[in-house]
């Protein structure tokens, strides 16, 4: 898969929002960084999990490079092709090769229109996709590989249950046959059970289709279970990446470690070290110097308030890691002494 | 369908005094075709500083339970059409609506998933706490204050004594989940009845509330009821549990046993449906097929049934009461409503070689 060259690939992506004051006097009085210095690669037909708890800038980032809203610095490229330049045609063209999944099943999805209108409506858009014709045999076709029943193209949303929904949302993804889908926490508003049909059916299309996903979620287990490769985030950066076994088997970071040992296993027999960070996530309109993390990190040193760690494996070091890590402590779990 | 009178759950020891039990509890919203039974014959019991989880999936009828039991289930729309509430033996259902009320926040405290909609915006958390002692110890209002800060600090709430005059949206999620629990416990309930305490938190945040709600139950010896979807949560602190579907509960053992040995096809689909965080083999997902029953239209025989890989005629035709779960693995304490529990006991968490189970 990584022989390829990378479909998406973003560097130093940095999305700030202004604080604003006043009322007629409008002034800016601070930066909410959202999305501070993210540099991603996503490779053909693979998985890349971004995981991080709310607020740390995973769905902005989403927003970001569907082109919703403009980043602030920083370069994206699609297939080569500068992703932030495109206009006009070029960018409507673009828009076919990526597409999104949304979280919630029920407001992304129009209550007046019927499934068949939801669903073909990127046909409207891009008619060169389907021709007029064609396009209500397209919908069916649509409906039925995402496992809905083609006969119901004349329903209404309402008429759909949670997990349905969301096949409809994937199904109206998939209309224009894209490289890419963004999934925005895909099934966080699902029932466990349903949940797991829908994670089935992602998987299958991406085997059948050769899509890649870029897969934002909070939910560590889904990450796991779906993901190739893992970014975690933290306040608007990536703290830790690396291919899914290392990041679950061989964490460096103190924060990916609390997060994991955070997730209760629904196993009793199981009873894991636990690590846990105290307090929340500071507001990121007035981060913490040096590493974001320091404030609430069990092993923070005076050098984490001087200096942000970089993102790196760290060579030669006592902190050497098999996979990048911003941390200048970092260290394989098993040497973390319980906190 | 036959009422069945639940049996009691696994065998109290007799130190431990029993504080609340539901029986054959009936809800029902609606009426005429859109009649929905939601709450179909539901029984638990909860003693003094134990633990017990009620897991189920949305419209399972979780909720209502404990709406029903605290006594603020709105009706209309709903209506509560048999069983029992009783609390240190004295029945609930049908007492006198002012002798509920005295109950409610004394004896028997909830909380809800959604702490922001919970708390009232345009008061301080100090002062909705602190309307608890005034009106029900008769404080004044500056000794009502001091004893809300003195609930936020048990509650690890850090500078309580400053942050009681806060409001709600100057607290994070999580620690307006503190003051949620902080109200819930300020007349010293002997029940706490937990609704989704934690769904709506981050998962590091999650960790810290759940082992607070552990704490607090084991320093105050109190009964908690946690409500939860969550199969994780319910594993790390539950003593018993209850698995509920389409408003009865279907299996009903201690947490050990559940997880080791589940009883029931839908407790081991739910088991085989959730992706692990220490799953390393990567094994594919087992959802369970189809969706949960219209609560307006429940299958006859066992619920179950429609999505059951296992169902037989007999499942179809004749409804499986709650029972103890027999043979050699059985006993214990662990029930089961299925015609086939025993068998699903003996074969063990690994599921037999059998139809590739389809997502749907």
């Amino acid at each position: 898969m990584t022989a390829h060259e990378p479909v998406l690939s973003v560097r130093d992506l940095v999305k700030h929002f202004p604080v604003t004051r006043g009322v007629l006097w409008r002034r800016t009085v601070g930066q909410v960084r959202a999305v501070d210095g993210v540099s991603l690669d996503l490779h053909p037909g693979e998985t890349l999990g971004v995981v991080g708890e709310s607020g740390c800038g995973k769905s902005t980032l989403a927003q970001v490079l569907m082109r919703l809203i403009p980043p602030t610095a920083g370069t994206a490229t699609f297939e080569g092709e500068d992703l932030f330049a495109k206009r006009g045609a070029a960018l409507k063209a673009w828009r076919r090769d990526m597409q999104v999944v949304l979280q919630d099943p029920y407001t992304s999805l129009n209550p007046r229109r019927t499934v068949g209108d939801i669903v073909g409506e990127p046909f409207d858009i891009h008619p060169e996709v389907a021709p007029r014709g064609d396009r209500r045999r397209r919908v069916q076709e649509l409906l039925e590989v995402v496992g809905l029943n083609p006969e119901h193209i004349h329903r209404y949303p309402h008429q759909f249950s949670g997990g349905q929904r969301q096949r409809i949302g994937i199904a109206r993804a998939l209309a224009l046959r894209p490289k890419v889908i963004v999934c925005d926490e895909p099934v966080s508003a699902l029932d466990v059970s349903i949940q797991a049909q829908v994670l089935n059916l992602l998987a299958d299309l991406q085997r059948e289709l050769g899509l890649a996903y870029l897969f934002i979620a909070h939910d560590l287990g889904v990450v796991r279970h779906l993901c190739d490769r893992v970014a975690v985030m933290y306040l608007g950066s990536i703290v830790e990446t690396g291919t899914a076994q290392e990041i679950y088997t061989r964490a460096s970071h103190p924060y990916t470690q609390a997060l994991l040992s955070s997730v209760p296993v629904p196993d009793p027999s199981v009873r894991r070290e636990r690590l846990r960070v105290s307090g929340d996530v500071p507001d990121p309109a007035d981060p913490p110097s040096g590493c974001r993390f320091r404030t609430r990190c069990p092993k923070a040193q005076p050098l984490c308030a001087d200096q942000g760690p970089a993102l790196e494996t760290r060579p030669g070091t006592e902190h050497a890691t098999d996979h990048p890590t911003a941390c200048h402590y970092a260290e394989p779990p098993h040497l973390v002494r319980p906190a | 369908m036959i009422g069945v009178a639940v049996p009691d759950g696994p065998a109290p020891s007799r130190s431990v005094s029993r504080l609340l039990e539901v029986d054959d509890l009936r809800v029902e919203f609606g009426r005429g075709p859109d009649r929905a039974s939601v709450l179909n014959g539901v029984g638990y019991h909860v003693d003094e500083g134990e633990t017990l989880a009620v897991l189920g999936e949305s419209g399972s009828g979780k909720s209502v339970t404990a709406q029903t039991i605290m006594g603020i289930l709105d009706t209309p729309p709903g209506r509560i059409t048999g069983g029992s509430v009783r609390f240190r033996g004295e029945e609930l259902l049908g007492a006198h609506p002012e002798r509920r009320r005295l109950l409610r926040g004394e004896s028997m405290a909830m909380i809800f998933q959604d702490a922001l909609s919970a708390l009232n915006p345009v008061y301080s958390v100090g002062f909705q706490i602190a309307e608890q002692f005034r009106f029900r110890r008769g404080m004044s209002r500056r000794d009502a204050m001091a004893r809300a800060a003195e609930m936020l600090d048990l509650v690890r709430i850090p500078n309580a004594a400053q942050r009681v005059r806060e409001y709600p949206h100057q607290f994070s999620g999580g620690m307006r989940q503190r003051v949620m629990i902080a109200m819930a416990l300020a007349l010293d309930p002997e029940l706490l009845i937990a609704d989704e305490p934690t769904t709506a938190l981050d998962v590091t945040v999650q960790a810290q509330i759940t082992e607070l709600l552990d704490e607090l139950r084991r320093e105050r010896g109190m009964g908690l009821i946690l409500i939860t979807h969550d199969l994780g949560v319910v594993a790390e602190v539950a003593d018993r549990i209850a698995v509920m579907y389409a408003g009865r509960i279907v299996e009903h053992t201690d947490a050990a046993t559940l997880y080791a040995r589940p009883a029931h096809p839908y407790t081991r689909g739910l088991m085989d449906s959730v992706p692990r965080v220490d799953d390393v083999a990567g094994a594919p997902l087992r959802p369970i097929p189809g969706l949960p029953p219209s609560l307006t239209a429940i299958p006859p025989g066992c619920p179950f049934h429609p999505r059951c890989a296992y169902a037989q005629d007999v499942c179809v035709e004749e409804y499986p009461p709650l029972r103890e779960v027999g043979g050699e693995h059985g006993g214990h304490g662990h029930q089961a409503a299925c015609h086939f529990a025993e068998q699903f006991v003996e074969e063990g968490p690994d599921r037999p070689a059998t139809q590739e189970v389809v997502s749907g």
